[in-house]
């Protein structure tokens, strides 16, 4: 009866001894959100309690498949070591020695030989498996209740170091997010304010850099015929070779697959080779409107973990705003130099006018009038009226081929040879035979002058002329009659040492002589008729004008109605004398 | 505007120490990268940079340290990174960078550790 007493007396102590550590134990888990902790109090607790040798912790990670979270006394490979367990267990149970699934025959190999399910609101979340006992003793009822108490003790604590674990996890991610957005918006805003290339790049460079770790970085845009250009490079040595994007291979290889390309992945051998041994990991092809514009050079990340897809597209949305950026540069930088020609234009434009005369001369007997609308700012038409001395006037018009800029220049070189040759007191034949032999020697043999140079005789009221070419002049008499001063040569510049001829026609009173360029005869109306010389004529003999500027403008406005709404592509000139 | 100063302070031991103060971002990081140039230009390759009167850092301001830790390294040097406020190592952390550079609590514990790789 003692005995019994002794024996009972000796149970309840052990069972309260349970009950006290089970409450440890729950304080422990409760106060402890780190898994580890965890882990190690639910295999220490029983291994001490029972004197076990080796333990386990599996924890789920789908229905069937578990992963070894925690081991003690087994070799440290099995950690993280996936199980496969079909069965379901609702209590401790001893481990089958021969089971189909082979998470339970490799755990009862390694000499674990209890299984206790772990459950958390009736879902399974894993397994405390245990080794057998020191001492050999089978595991007693009271003992696998304790167990039990135990596992479920245990999971909720594990329920909620898991969710902390994946809150922490989603946090973490969604800080990653946050610091992405904030490179881009930073990015986004430094490109923004600034237009200078180098500037854009280094940003560009560091921003990625920084972003991925990455230990090397180059930038290359594309320039015309396949050439490329070298931005920046940061980290490369200083001995990189970076020729390969100075080829029209390099870019059409872009061209034909247009996203993030790893260079182990390049058909191109050579270019695979030069890029391998930079340690060229990664080439970023940077789109505009389709077409490929630039490309990042991306080197190894320092961590050595390769490219995500996330980590390409953040690459190509950095890279993208740069290019726009690099875009609106250049855009920028054309826009500057427009205005810059322009400003020279205008500038040329006024120099061209001044070359022209400022108001026809005002010699009694004669009425004189002179008018000249280039096409572009600039123009190759030319017409003067010289006063040589009291008694002679020259009078001149010329075009040159060609239009604008190149047209204009000709037309100031023969504007100041002829204002150096008129005071010379040459024969006008000679004057254009000098002037032909500087335009040759001046131009290229496409380029060349129509010229009619004339001098009037003041007091004999007599006109010697040469035409080089140009579209005759017409002299309108009183009677209706018309006369074409044709005297003259080959046109200036086409060969040297050419001579000329010279006319002489002595003017009546109420004659009318009208010069003009080909702006005129040729000036096309919409159906794409021309003007004509005998649209000239008409308008001279219906007009009846009774003054030199009358005559002038009334050519001028036929001319412009004539046009219409067709485009005008040639300067026009015209000049004209009235005998009174 | 926001700030940025990089001062340069060399110790006894030939170890370059740089104090960053203000914000380094994609605007100013091209002081820095102009002052660890010159560390590299005057072959100085045993870097401590001091981070306690920093009080931003952008991506951009890491990439300046990825463009020049490789030719540090390969010269037997290092670029060691010291007093992060807890804010500026969020950042580190968040890319990666303590896995790879070492990031110190004091400067006098990045000068010990160069010592003790001489000593290797």
């Amino acid at each position: 009866m003692k005995k019994q007493n002794q024996k009972d007396r000796q149970q309840h102590d052990r069972r309260l001894l349970d009950l006290q550590s089970l409450f440890e134990l729950s304080k422990t888990l409760n106060s402890s959100l780190q898994q580890d902790v965890i882990l190690d109090t639910l295999l220490f607790t029983p291994m001490g309690r029972m004197m076990i040798g080796r333990g386990a912790v599996l924890l789920n990670e789908d229905a069937k498949t578990c992963r070894i979270a925690a081991a003690k006394g087994l070799p440290q490979g099995v950690r993280e070591h996936a199980l496969l367990i079909e069965e379901r267990f609702d209590a401790p149970a001893p481990m089958p020695a021969e089971s189909d699934s082979p998470g339970l025959t490799f755990l009862y190999r390694h000499g674990l030989r209890l299984l206790c399910p772990i459950h958390s609101n009736k879902r399974q979340i894993g397994y405390l498996v245990l080794g057998e006992k020191i001492t050999g003793a089978p595991f007693s009822p009271d003992e696998l209740q304790y167990l039990e108490a135990l596992a479920n003790l245990a999971s909720s604590s594990l329920e909620n170091s898991r969710i902390l674990a994946e809150l922490r996890d989603v946090n973490r991610r969604l800080d990653k997010k946050i610091q992405q957005l904030n490179t881009l918006f930073e990015i986004t805003r430094e490109l923004n304010s600034t237009l200078d290339r180098d500037k854009i790049a280094t940003t560009l460079s560091y921003a990625v850099m920084g972003e991925m770790m990455i230990r090397q970085l180059a930038l290359a845009v594309r320039e015309d015929e396949g050439r490329g250009e070298l931005l920046t490079s940061k980290g490369f040595g200083r001995n990189s070779d970076f020729s390969f994007i100075d080829s029209e291979t390099f870019w059409c290889l872009l061209d034909a697959a247009p996203q993030p390309t790893p260079v182990e992945s390049l058909a191109d051998d050579a270019l695979r080779t030069t890029l391998s041994s930079m340690k060229v990991r990664l080439l970023v092809p940077l789109l505009n409107q389709e077409k490929v514009l630039a490309c990042m050079i991306v080197g190894d990340r320092l961590s050595g973990t390769a490219f995500h897809d996330d980590d390409l597209e953040l690459l190509a949305t950095l890279g993208n705003s740069a290019l726009v950026a690099l875009e609106n540069a250049r855009l920028f930088r054309e826009t500057l130099e427009k205005q810059r020609l322009e400003e020279e234009l205008a500038i040329a434009r006024d120099i061209q006018q001044r070359l022209l005369p400022a108001e026809p001369p005002d010699i009694s007997g004669f009425d004189f009038s002179g008018l000249n609308i280039p096409h572009a700012q600039v123009g190759g038409d030319y017409y003067d009226f010289i006063r040589v001395n009291e008694k002679e006037l020259v009078l001149t018009i010329g075009d040159v081929s060609g239009k604008g800029v190149p047209a204009s220049l000709l037309m100031a070189n023969l504007q100041a040879s002829l204002h150096a040759m008129v005071h010379a007191k040459w024969p006008l034949t000679e004057t254009v035979f000098r002037i032909n032999n500087i335009i040759h020697a001046n131009t290229s043999i496409d380029k060349f002058i129509t010229f009619f140079l004339a001098s009037l005789n003041v007091e004999t009221r007599e006109l010697t002329y040469v035409n080089a070419g140009h579209n005759p002049p017409m002299l309108f008499h009183k009677d209706g009659k018309m006369t074409e001063l044709q005297e003259g040569g080959l046109i200036l510049g086409m060969m040297s040492d050419v001579p000329y001829e010279q006319g002489t026609i002595p003017l009546q009173n109420g004659d009318l002589l009208v010069l003009f360029t080909d702006g005129v005869t040729e000036a096309t109306n919409p159906a794409g008729e021309e003007f004509t010389e005998q649209g000239v004529i008409d308008v001279i003999l219906r007009s009846g004008v009774s003054t030199a500027r009358e005559a002038v403008e009334r050519l001028r406005d036929a001319v412009i109605e004539f046009s219409g709404d067709a485009p005008r592509t040639d300067d026009i000139t015209i000049l004209t004398l009235l005998v009174t | 505007m926001n700030g940025f100063e990089v001062a340069q302070h060399n110790s006894e031991d030939g170890i370059t120490i740089l104090r960053l103060k203000g914000f380094l971002d994609a605007h100013t990081a091209g002081d820095l990268e102009a002052a660890l140039q010159k560390c590299i230009d005057e072959k100085k390759f045993r870097i401590v940079v001091n981070f306690e009167e920093l009080n931003y850092i952008s991506s951009a301001g890491l990439g300046v340290f990825m463009g020049f830790i490789e030719d540090v390294r390969e010269n037997g040097g290092d670029i060691k990174m010291t007093s992060m406020t807890e804010k500026i190592f969020h950042v580190f952390d968040l890319l990666g960078f303590p896995a790879l550079y070492d990031i110190l609590k004091t400067d006098d514990e990045a000068v010990e550790r160069f010592a003790q790789t001489e000593k290797e």
